[in-house]
């Protein structure tokens, strides 16, 4: 049985909503009529997922997590994206480019 | 004369004024280099030194200018316009170096005479310098000053967000105006900060490379790219208020590098920083470094491995689900160097932080405890459980005492699991299996009942209750939980055995009772749920029994007639009635008449079909535990027929079924092994008899053994397993690849001491693991069982459980899927507690 955090490619750490917007997500990406065992696949990991205990027990005593710090670093560039860029920062971008 | 005064006349006396304002230059000194190329113009008003002072005046005004001293830049350059600019090169590079002081009028002066291309390019120039600089704004340049002031105000007002406004204040602006890229600057900043990256790019695809504009927009889009060096640390400092990528990357290559000191060195101050940010993400980078902190301690030295948790539980940020770190140390101690009882403090510890813990809701608070409390009754598993050994070996056992020990915790913490979550049905399996490790088949079939209770329709239990009631030769229980289990699935093979050997053991019943027609009718229904077997020699020596108990003679002798007619060797008929005479009661004189025929005809020639057919019945008795009066005699007589076989030509199957009947009895060792040999002689692509083989070889003891060679037949069985078409061979595969890879671990690893050659012998530590392996091993449990069989005397007038001897019982289907464990389990033993 594989991982089903790897199947839905969530960290174990994920609460409820993000569980079932990933799922939505991927069946979407591969919906039962085209992709039939991708989507079983998908279908058992949810399943699994679903149950608050099995949630529970991963945040519990599962010490792995598909997270890392690169992942850390997109977080904060994206972070910095979002963000208005003050006028004075462009500039000092003209003039150090 | 002083050392310097003398360097320096040495020097003159080297080089030339001119070489001495070029190393000037390249020495970066360009102050020094104007006034040394002002004393050599002086000295000879030459071309090629006025040429030379130009060139000195423009390095630097280009360093005041890097040097952002904008003001004494345009001092000097003003010196340069006062000296005159007469080298054409100097002329193009010093107008564009004007426009950047702030000289645009100059600029144009000095351009003046040139193409009407230059003077736009040095416009739009000088319109960028305004932009960026409107402090500078200059009197001369008054027709696009205005202009210029406009794209500010759009650039200040869409900073404020308001975007219409700012594109509304560049309406007006033309396509061939030097402004026009600012335009389509803000247009793509508008666009950019809204996430529509799209719109931006085809705004900022039309910008002149050359210009300010295109500088600013390639900045920005290369902050989507992945490589965080792109980002300009004014960005983050702008954002953060400090720069957080770069040290973030610099921790990222320690991490990968597994430089944990370095990493310490900077793991508060990232933190810090982090937490700044978002505590969430101080809590991330937490969670990033748990697993690598317990692999390395795994890896280190216990003391290295101790300092190691300890500094990372004062640098790193506490988990709001484990803020004292309790839960982090539980994990750490129950690794490999870990100790159970100190992993089980800790664990305590933690049980008392989830009690208020705010990170949890209030009802997850309770479920927490009790997977908590699992989780320290997984840590209490008797080693046979524990694969500390490779797996196919048996392991050493414990002494029973501390065995019980173990088990009673095991049952107390689940019990109390269940207490605080009588809903989760993974504990009430756990707890059931911890009573059936303990063969308390009674106390497992009460847990089965109590997750019935909370989950009515799991599968696992009703078969396991089926079961239980089936040893207990209640079959009207076991019929009722066979027949929900396969409500529930109704299509699963362990449901229909489970019902046909209820129904089969339910008609005996009926017929022990006098209860003709209703046992008729249950055979009838075994018949109907599994039609395959109605001819089988097995189901139709029951039926026979159960006709000639209800005193149905006629009837039962032609049953079997029609059998005996159709079946080329009988003998196997005849033993499987005889055994189920002595099951159904049947009077004296009918069971002395069956066991004449069964008698006879075992002195009838040997042959294959035969030696195959007894080995069936007789294992199918013994694998599903039916015991009943003269089961050893019968066994005795079937190893005795056998026994007078080894030299007859056998059918494949015939012979794989009789070595397999033999493999269980290791008082037959001999008999094995030669018919092991006549099946590898015959039969050399059969993967069944090479695999046999190679377990003999692996029989011997530790002085004994040949690894190589048991791997060797091994491997060659697992390659004609894995070509083969047969299904039985093909399901040899993992037990091969099993067996293969527990003697490659054993020979590999500490234990592969023990095939090695010692003088005098193995060392006494492992000769004595050695023998505690052997004393729990599978051969010995059944030798035991077989000698206690034959010493046992039977009472005639016992009846055994009824079960009902399937021929082939179909496996057990797999039960629910188990997550893998994060974590090895501890390898040290319990000490049992006082």
């Amino acid at each position: 049985m594989t991982d089903p955090y790897a199947t839905l490619g969530l960290s174990p750490h994920a609460d409820e909503a993000e569980v079932r917007r990933r799922y939505l997500e991927l069946v979407r990406e591969f919906p039962p009529d085209r992709a039939p065992e991708r989507f079983a696949t998908i279908r058992a990991a949810y399943d699994e997922l679903r149950d608050p205990a099995r949630r529970l027990e991963d945040r519990l005593f599962y010490s792995g997590t598909t997270d890392n710090l690169d992942a850390l670093a997109v977080d904060l560039r994206k972070r910095l994206r979002d963000k208005r860029i003050p006028l004075s920062v462009l500039i000092e971008l003209a003039e150090s480019s | 004369m002083s050392a310097k005064d003398r360097k320096q006349a040495a020097r003159k006396s080297v080089f030339t004024p001119r070489q001495e304002v070029e190393h000037l230059l390249a020495k970066g000194r360009t102050k020094d280099a104007v006034k040394q190329a002002k004393i050599a113009f002086k000295a000879e008003g030459s071309e090629a030194n006025r040429h030379l002072l130009e060139r000195a005046y423009m390095h630097r005004v280009r360093q005041l200018l890097d040097e952002s001293m904008p003001a004494s830049a345009r001092e000097v350059a003003q010196h340069l316009l006062d000296f005159g600019i007469t080298h054409p090169e100097i002329k193009n590079d010093a107008a564009r170096l004007l426009v950047a002081v702030g000289m645009a009028q100059e600029a144009l002066a000095l351009q003046g005479k040139d193409t009407p291309e230059v003077r736009e390019r040095l416009v739009r120039q000088a319109v960028d310098h305004l932009v960026l600089h409107p402090e500078q704004e200059q009197v001369s340049l008054r027709d696009i000053a205005p202009g210029v002031r406009q794209v500010r105000l759009a650039l200040e007002t869409l900073e404020t967000g308001d975007e219409a406004r700012s594109l509304e204040l560049l309406r007006d602006i033309s396509r061939n105006s030097p402004l026009a890229d600012w335009k389509l600057f803000v247009r793509g900043l508008a666009a950019y900060n809204r996430q529509g990256l799209d719109e931006a790019t085809v705004n900022w695809n039309r910008l002149d490379p050359d210009r300010a504009p295109a500088r600013i927009a390639n900045r920005l889009l290369a902050l989507l790219d992945p490589i965080p060096s792109a980002f300009p640390a004014s960005l983050e400092i702008a954002s953060f208020g400090e720069p957080i990528l770069v040290p973030l990357r610099q921790f990222r290559d320690h991490l990968s590098q597994g430089e944990w000191d370095k990493m310490f060195r900077e793991l508060t101050v990232l933190r810090f920083k982090l937490r700044r940010v978002d505590p969430r993400l101080a809590e991330r980078l937490t969670l990033i470094l748990l697993d690598p902190l317990i692999k390395r301690t795994i890896e280190s030295p216990y003391k290295q491995a101790m300092a190691l948790v300890k500094r990372f539980c004062e640098q790193a940020e506490p988990l709001p689900i484990d803020p004292h770190w309790n839960r982090l140390w539980a994990l750490i101690w129950e690794g490999p160097q870990g100790n159970p009882d100190t992993a089980e403090e800790y664990w305590q510890r933690y049980l008392k932080d989830l009690e208020n813990l705010p990170a949890l809701a209030p009802e997850e608070r309770r479920l927490a405890q009790a997977l908590v409390w699992k989780r320290i009754a997984e840590s209490y598993t008797v080693p046979s459980d524990a694969p500390d050994l490779p797996p196919g070996l048996p392991s050493p056992k414990l002494p029973k005492e501390e065995i019980e020990y173990i088990e009673e915790r095991a049952v107390a913490c689940l019990e109390e699991s269940l207490r605080l979550g009588p809903g989760h049905r993974a504990t009430y399996e756990a707890l059931r299996n911890v009573y059936l490790r303990g063969n308390q088949r009674d106390q497992a079939a009460n847990v089965s009942r109590r997750l019935l209770a909370v989950f009515p329709e799991d599968f696992d239990s009703l078969i396991e209750l089926a079961e239980h009631h089936f040893r207990l030769d209640e079959p009207e229980l076991a019929l009722d939980y066979s027949r929900r289990a396969r409500a529930v699935q109704p299509l699963d093979p362990a449901a229909i055995t489970n019902e046909w050997t209820a129904r089969v053991s339910l008609a005996r019943k009926h017929a022990l009772n006098s209860r003709w027609d209703e046992g008729r009718a249950e055979l009838d229904a075994a018949d109907a749920l599994r039609s395959a077997l109605k001819e089988d020699v097995l189901a139709v020596a029951r039926r026979v029994a159960f006709e000639l108990k209800a005193g149905e003679a006629e009837r039962a002798s032609k049953m079997i007639d029609e059998i005996v007619g159709r079946l080329v060797e009988p003998t196997p008929f005849w033993l499987a009635l005889r055994i189920e005479a002595t099951r159904y009661k049947l009077p004296k004189p009918e069971k002395d008449r069956l066991e004449a025929h069964w008698t006879t005809a075992l002195t009838k020639k040997v042959r294959s079909e035969t030696a195959g057919g007894l080995a069936a019945v007789i294992s199918a008795y013994y694998k599903s535990e039916i015991d009943y009066p003269g089961r050893n005699q019968h066994l005795r007589q079937v190893t005795d027929y056998l026994r007078r076989t080894t030299r007859i030509k056998y059918r494949r199957e015939d012979l794989a079924g009789v070595c397999r009947f033999l493999s269980l009895w290791p008082k037959e060792t001999e008999l094995l092994d030669k018919l092991v040999k006549r099946g590898l002689k015959l039969f050399p692509k059969s993967p069944t008899f090479l695999m046999m083989d190679a377990l003999a070889a692996m029989r011997g003891g530790p002085y004994s053994i040949h690894t190589r060679k048991a791997k060797a037949q091994f491997e060659k069985a697992l390659k004609l397993a894995e070509a083969s078409g047969d299904p039985d061979e093909a399901a040899l595969v993992p037990l091969l690849r099993e067996k293969i890879s527990a003697l490659t671990d054993l020979a590999s690893g500490p234990l592969g001491a023990l095939f090695g050659s010692f003088p005098g012998g193995p060392p006494p530590q492992l000769f004595d693991l050695f023998s505690r392996m052997m004393e729990s091993g599978d051969f010995d449990d059944f030798e035991d069982d077989f000698e206690d069989d034959f010493e046992d005397d039977f009472d005639d007038e016992f009846d055994g459980g009824d079960f009902y001897a399937a021929p082939a019982p179909p496996p057990k289907p797999p039960s629910r899927p188990k997550k893998p464990k994060q974590n090895p389990k501890p390898s040290t033993q319990r000490k049992k507690r006082k």
